[in-house]
C-alpha cells in the first residue's frame, strides 16, 4: 500500500471538485423576483397538492433514471470515463441541496415562462436528490455481470443498442429497484425545501404537499400539518405495496446471484400483486406501454445497429469515427467546464470578504462536533437494539419492516415542529438540531448494522455459548468485530446524511421566528436565504464539500478497507 | 497426417496488456495451425494465456502482434464462424432456455420464425426438449451447459471453442456431456468441423482430442504439440492412454 | 434392494439426481464391462458415497441398473440407453418414467383437472400428502426435472402451472 495520495486518485478528485464548484459559481442573480404560483381555485384541496407533488417526483425520477442509465453505462464501459464520472457523481452526492438552488433558478427560469421555468426548477432540485445513488446502482449492476456472461454476449457481436437493451439494462434493473425506494425517500425528504425556493430577496413557491405543510407550521395550523403528514404517509405506504414490493419480486429473476436476499424480500403477497399486474385485463395499459418500449428499441436497433459490422470490429471506420466523436465531445466538455470553473473559483476566493477563512473553519468545526454528537447518540440506541434483536430472530424481521416504513417518512417534515417545541420547552435550539441530525442519520446506521448482524453465522453464536462468554464479552469480542465493515459503511452514509440534514437543521425560519445556531449549515442557509450573497455561498459550500470529501478519502475509505480485511467473514 | 484443409491459423501472435504496474505480456510468438475435422485440446497451468489465445482465435481480442486467419483471410473482427462455450455457462438469468438460445441468433439476420425454428432444432439435438420455458436457475449445471452448447450450435459455426466446459460439473455429468459433445462433433449433419477445447485436466484432453497443445506461461507460449492417434472410444485404463497422459504431464511440470 | 417399483403399493420418493448424472453413471458402469462394485466406483470417480448412492437409486428407479448386494449391474435397457441417440434415449426415459408410481399419480391428478393443469402450490400440497416424510419442494424439483426431460411434464414458472406435455 503505497503513499496515501496514490491511493486516493487525488488528481481526479481535485478535478472533480473544481468541476462541481461550477455549480456554486453559477449563482448570478436572476431578474425575476418573488413569484408564487397561484393555485387554481378549483384545485385547492389536499388531494390536488399531493397530486402535483407526486407528478413532480415522478418527473424528476424519470429524468434521474435516464441520467443514471446514460452515465452509469458510460462509466461501466470504459475505465477512463469511469475515472471522471464516478468522482464527479460522488462529490455531487455530498453537495447539499441548497448548492443547487442558484443553478436551478438561473438556468431554468431563463428557459421557460416564469411558471413553467419554476416548475422545471423544482423538478430539477428533486432530481438532484434522486439521481446520484442511481448512477452508482447502474454502474454496480453492470460491473457485476459475471465474466462468462459478458464474454458470451460480447461474442454474439450485438450492436450497441442491442447490447444495452438485452444486457446492460436488464443487468442494472435489480440494482435500480433496490435503490429506487431510497431515491424516492430522498426526494420526499427534500420536498419541502424544493417546493419553496428562497434565495435572498427572492422567493418562489409552487403548490404542493411540501409547501402546504411548511406554511401550515408557519401558521400553527396543526390540523393541516397532520393531514398533510398522514397523506404523505399513505402515499408512501401505497407506493411500497403497489410498486416497490412487486418490482422487487419481478427483479429477482434478473439477479445473477439469486440468493438469500430474495427469499427474505419476496413474500407471497408481492408475488400475487405482481401476478395481478401481469395477467389482469385492467392492467393492459401497462402491457401496451411495455410493448411500445419494445417497439421503440427494435426500431432503434434496426436503424442504428445495422451499421455495426461484427467482422470489422477491429478495423471498422464508422465505429472508430463515432467513438472518436463521443470522446471529443466528452473531453472538450470536461476541459471547458474545468477552465470556466477554475476562473470562477479564483475570482471568488480572491475577493476579500468580511467572513474570514478562520471563522468559516470554526463554523465547520462546530458543525462537525454536532454531527459527531448526533452520531454517538444514534449509536447509543442502535447498537444495543441490534445486539438485542440479533439474538431474537423472530423480532428481527418485524423490526426491519417497521423500520423501513418509519424510514420513508421524511423527517424534514418534522423539523419545524421539533424546532418550535424544543424552543418552547427547553429554550434551546441545540437540542432540536441534535434531534434533527439524529433523524437524518439513524436509518442508514440501523439498516447497515442490521444487515451486518444478519450475516453473523450461527456457528459464531454457538461459539459464544460454548465459550460461556458473558453478554459483554460476546458483544466486544464477537458481535462488534463481525459487524465492523457494515458499521463503517453505515457510518459513512450516516455522516453524509448528517451533513445534509445540517444545512436545514442549523437554520430554520418559520414566519418571522428564527431558529439558528453557529455552524457552516447556518452560514450557507443564511447567506442563501437572507443576503443572497453568492460569494459567501460559493465559499462556504466549497469549503464544506472539500472537508467532507477529504475526510471521506483520508479517513472513511481506508478505515473501511482495514475493517474489511481484518474482520471479513469468509464462508 | 492431416489430409484435411487448414481452417484457421494463428501467425506470430503476441498479446500484451497495459496494467497499472506496466506492460504485461500474456502471449508471445504463438504459431498454430488448425485443420478441418479435428478435435484439439489446449492444456497448461493457469495464467499461461490459454483463455487469451482462445479469445484471439474468436476475434474478440485483437492481437498486439501477428494475425489470425480463417480459411486464408485475416480476421478483422469477431469471427462469425466460431462460437464458444464457457466454464460458467454464461447464460442470462432473466431469459428462458429458448430465449437464451435465440439471443445468439440475433445478429444473424433471421426472422423471428426462422430463429425460433433453428433454436428448437438445436434444443432437440442436445436433449433440452421440454425445457424451453425453464429459467437457468431451475436448471442443474449439466443442463445449463447443454443450453450453452445449444446456443453455440444454433449459429451453425464451423469451429466450436470451449473454455473449460466441464470444470464446473460433477464428475458423472461431465462424463455424460463429454460423450455427447463427441457425438455432436462426429455428427455429419452438423456444420461443426473443428473443436478447440481448453482444459486443465490432462486425462480429459487425452480422452477427447486428436492433438494436445501444451502451453506454459511467463510469457504464454507453446511448449509442444502431442498427437493422440488412439481410436475412439478411448479406454482410460489402457497403457497407451497412460503413456500420453504421462508424456503431457512431464511437459507441463 | 427392492427394485420392482411397478408393483409397489407405497410410493417411492424421488432421489435428488439429475438425468445427466444418471446417464454418466451408466457410461461408467459400461466402461467397466457392465458391472462394478459401488464403493470402488465412488473412490474411482472421487465422488462422495452419499451422492453416488442417490444417483444409483435414480438409475435403479428407471430400471437402467440392478443392484444385487453391493454390485451395480447394467440392465439391457440401460445398455440401450448408452448406445442410442438422443431421441430414442428420450423415448426410453418416457417409457420407464410411466412405470414410476409418483409420476402415475401426478398424471392422474393433472388429468382430473379441467385444463389438465395444476398450480405449483396445489401440486406441492398433493406431493406432501403422498410423501409426508419428504420435503415437497425437493421432490417437486426432481419431478419437474425428470418430467421435462422426457417431455412428460411441463412447468411454466411465469404462469405458475404444471401441465401434461403432449409434445
Amino acid at each position: 500500500m503505497g503513499p496515501i495520495w496514490k491511493n486516493i486518485q487525488i488528481k481526479w478528485y481535485s478535478i472533480a471538485l473544481i468541476l462541481v464548484a461550477l455549480l456554486a459559481a453559477l449563482s448570478q442573480t436572476p431578474e425575476v423576483d418573488t413569484f408564487i404560483v397561484e393555485l387554481d381555485p378549483l384545485a385547492n384541496s389536499l388531494a390536488s397538492q399531493i397530486f402535483y407533488s407526486f407528478l413532480r417526483m415522478l418527473g424528476a425520477f424519470v429524468f434521474a433514471l435516464v441520467f443514471a442509465l446514460t452515465f452509469g453505462v458510460l462509466a461501466a464501459t470504459s475505465t477512463t470515463r469511469a475515472k471522471v464520472i464516478l468522482p464527479v457523481v460522488d462529490i455531487l452526492q455530498s453537495v447539499p441541496l441548497l448548492g443547487f438552488f442558484p443553478t436551478a433558478i438561473f438556468w431554468f427560469m431563463k428557459l421557460g415562462s416564469a411558471k413553467v421555468g419554476l416548475e422545471m426548477a423544482v423538478v430539477f432540485l428533486i432530481f438532484t436528490s434522486q439521481a446520484w445513488n442511481l448512477v452508482f446502482a447502474v454502474y454496480d449492476g453492470i460491473k457485476n455481470i459475471p465474466e462468462s456472461t459478458k464474454q458470451a454476449v460480447e461474442s454474439m457481436a450485438l450492436g450497441p443498442v442491442a447490447k444495452f437493451r438485452r444486457l446492460y439494462l436488464p443487468a442494472a434493473f435489480p440494482r435500480i429497484v433496490d435503490n429506487a425506494a431510497l431515491s424516492w425517500a430522498n426526494g420526499w425528504y427534500f420536498l419541502m425545501a424544493c417546493e419553496i425556493i428562497a434565495l435572498g430577496p427572492l422567493n418562489y413557491e409552487v403548490p404542493g404537499l411540501g409547501s402546504v405543510m411548511f406554511r401550515a407550521v408557519e401558521n400553527s395550523d396543526w390540523l393541516t400539518f397532520y393531514k398533510g403528514l398522514g397523506a404523505l404517509f399513505a402515499v408512501i405506504i401505497a407506493m411500497d405495496f403497489f410498486i416497490w414490493r412487486p418490482l422487487g419480486a419481478l427483479a429477482s429473476v434478473y439477479r445473477f446471484d439469486f440468493g438469500a436476499q430474495d427469499e427474505e424480500n419476496s413474500s407471497e403477497l408481492s408475488e400475487d400483486v405482481l401476478s395481478f399486474y401481469r395477467n389482469h385485463w385492467i392492467c393492459s395499459p401497462l402491457h401496451w406501454l411495455g410493448q411500445s418500449v419494445d417497439w421503440i428499441f427494435t426500431k432503434l436497433e434496426d436503424s442504428f445497429d445495422d451499421k455495426y459490422s461484427p467482422e470489422k470490429t477491429h478495423t471498422s471506420k464508422t465505429w472508430k469515427w463515432v467513438d472518436a466523436c463521443i470522446s471529443i465531445v466528452f473531453w472538450t466538455g470536461i476541459a471547458s467546464a474545468l477552465v470556466w470553473s477554475s476562473l470562477e473559483i479564483f475570482e471568488v476566493l480572491t475577493t476579500p470578504h468580511p467572513m474570514t477563512a478562520a471563522s468559516l473553519l470554526l463554523a465547520i468545526f462546530y458543525s462537525s462536533l454536532r454531527v459527531l454528537g448526533a452520531y454517538v447518540l444514534c449509536l447509543s440506541w442502535i447498537l444495543p437494539l441490534c445486539f438485542w434483536l440479533h439474538r431474537r430472530q423472530s423480532y428481527m424481521r418485524w423490526a426491519q419492516s417497521t423500520a423501513q416504513i418509519l424510514a420513508s417518512i421524511p423527517a424534514t417534515a418534522f423539523f419545524p415542529v421539533i424546532a418550535v417545541l424544543s424552543f418552547r420547552f427547553f429554550h434551546t435550539t441545540e437540542l432540536a438540531v441534535a434531534l434533527m441530525l439524529v433523524t437524518g442519520m439513524q436509518w442508514y446506521l440501523l439498516f447497515n448494522i442490521i444487515g451486518g448482524a444478519q450475516s453473523i453465522g450461527s456457528d459464531l453464536k454457538d461459539l459464544g455459548k460454548a465459550l460461556d462468554l458473558t453478554r459483554l464479552q460476546y458483544f466486544k469480542n464477537i458481535f462488534l468485530p463481525a459487524i465492523a465493515p457494515a458499521l463503517v459503511t453505515g457510518s459513512i452514509t450516516a455522516v453524509g446524511g448528517g451533513w445534509n440534514a445540517l444545512i436545514i437543521a442549523e437554520y430554520i425560519k418559520i414566519g418571522d421566528k428564527l431558529y439558528k445556531v453557529f455552524g457552516i449549515g447556518a452560514i450557507i442557509s443564511e447567506s442563501t436565504f437572507e443576503s443572497g450573497d453568492r460569494n459567501l455561498v460559493a465559499y462556504a459550500l466549497f469549503f464544506m464539500v472539500f472537508v467532507i470529501v477529504t475526510i471521506n478519502k483520508l479517513f472513511w475509505q481506508p478505515l473501511y478497507s482495514w475493517a474489511e480485511k481484518k474482520f471479513r467473514m469468509d464462508d | 497426417m492431416n489430409e484435411f484443409e487448414k481452417i484457421l491459423s494463428v501467425e506470430n501472435v503476441g498479446r500484451s496488456f497495459k496494467t497499472k504496474a506496466g506492460n504485461f505480456i500474456a502471449l508471445e510468438n504463438i504459431n498454430l495451425d488448425f485443420f478441418e475435422e479435428e478435435f484439439v485440446a489446449i492444456v497448461g497451468p493457469s495464467g499461461c494465456g490459454k483463455s487469451t489465445l482462445l479469445k484471439i482465435i474468436n476475434g474478440m481480442l485483437k492481437p498486439s502482434t501477428g494475425k489470425t486467419s480463417f480459411r486464408g483471410k485475416a480476421l478483422g473482427g469477431i469471427n462469425l464462424e466460431c462460437s464458444m462455450v464457457y466454464q460458467n455457462f454464461g447464460l442470462l438469468p432473466w431469459l428462458s432456455v429458448l430465449e437464451n438460445i435465440e439471443l445468439g441468433l440475433l445478429s444473424r439476420e433471421l426472422s423471428n420464425a426462422q430463429a425460433q425454428k433453428k433454436a428448437a432444432h438445436y434444443i432437440d439435438k442436445v436433449g433440452l426438449d421440454g425445457h424451453e420455458e425453464a429459467y437457468p436457475r431451475e436448471l442443474s449445471g449439466g443442463m445449463k451447459q447443454r443450453v450453452g452448447f445449444a446456443r453455440a450450435l444454433a449459429i451453425e459455426p464451423e469451429i466450436l471453442l470451449m473454455d473449460e466446459p466441464f470444470s464446473s460439473l460433477d464428475p458423472l455429468t461431465a462424463i455424460n456431456l463429454r460423450e455427447e459433445i463427441l457425438d455432436i462433433w462426429e455428427d455429419p449433419n452438423l456444420r461443426i468441423t473443428t473443436v478447440i477445447m481448453i482444459t486443465h485436466q490432462i486425462e480429459e484432453a487425452v480422452e477427447m482430442a486428436d492433438r494436445v497443445i501444451v502451453m506454459d506461461g511467463s510469457p504464454g507460449h507453446v511448449v509442444k504439440e502431442v498427437k493422440i492417434p488412439l481410436e475412439r472410444p478411448r479406454n482410460r485404463k489402457s497403457k497407451e492412454f497412460d503413456h500420453y497422459v504421462g508424456e503431457i504431464f512431464e511437459l507441463i511440470t | 434392494m427392492d427394485h420392482d417399483s411397478s408393483s409397489n403399493k407405497e410410493i417411492q420418493s424421488l432421489p435428488a439426481a439429475g438425468i445427466s448424472e444418471t446417464l454418466g453413471l451408466l457410461e461408467v458402469i459400461d466402461d467397466h464391462g457392465g458391472e462394478e462394485k459401488s464403493y470402488s466406483l465412488a473412490s474411482e470417480l472421487n465422488i462422495e458415497t452419499d451422492s453416488l448412492l442417490t444417483t444409483i437409486k435414480a438409475a435403479e428407479m428407471f430400471g437402467f441398473i440392478d443392484t444385487p448386494g453391493r454390485d451395480v449391474i447394467l440392465t439391457p435397457i440401460g445398455k440401450q440407453m448408452i448406445e442410442t441417440e438422443m431421441n430414442t434415449k428420450k423415448q426410453l426415459l418416457l417409457e420407464q418414467l410411466r412405470k414410476i408410481e409418483l409420476f402415475a399419480k401426478v398424471k392422474e391428478a393433472l388429468e382430473s383437472q379441467e385444463e389438465e393443469r395444476l398450480s405449483r402450490d396445489d401440486l406441492l400440497k398433493m406431493i406432501q400428502s403422498w410423501l409426508p416424510n419428504e420435503k415437497a419442494e425437493d421432490q417437486f424439483e426432481t419431478l419437474i426435472n425428470w418430467g421435462r426431460w422426457d417431455e412428460f411434464l411441463g412447468y411454466s414458472q411465469d404462469d405458475d402451472y404444471v401441465y401434461l406435455d403432449q409434445g
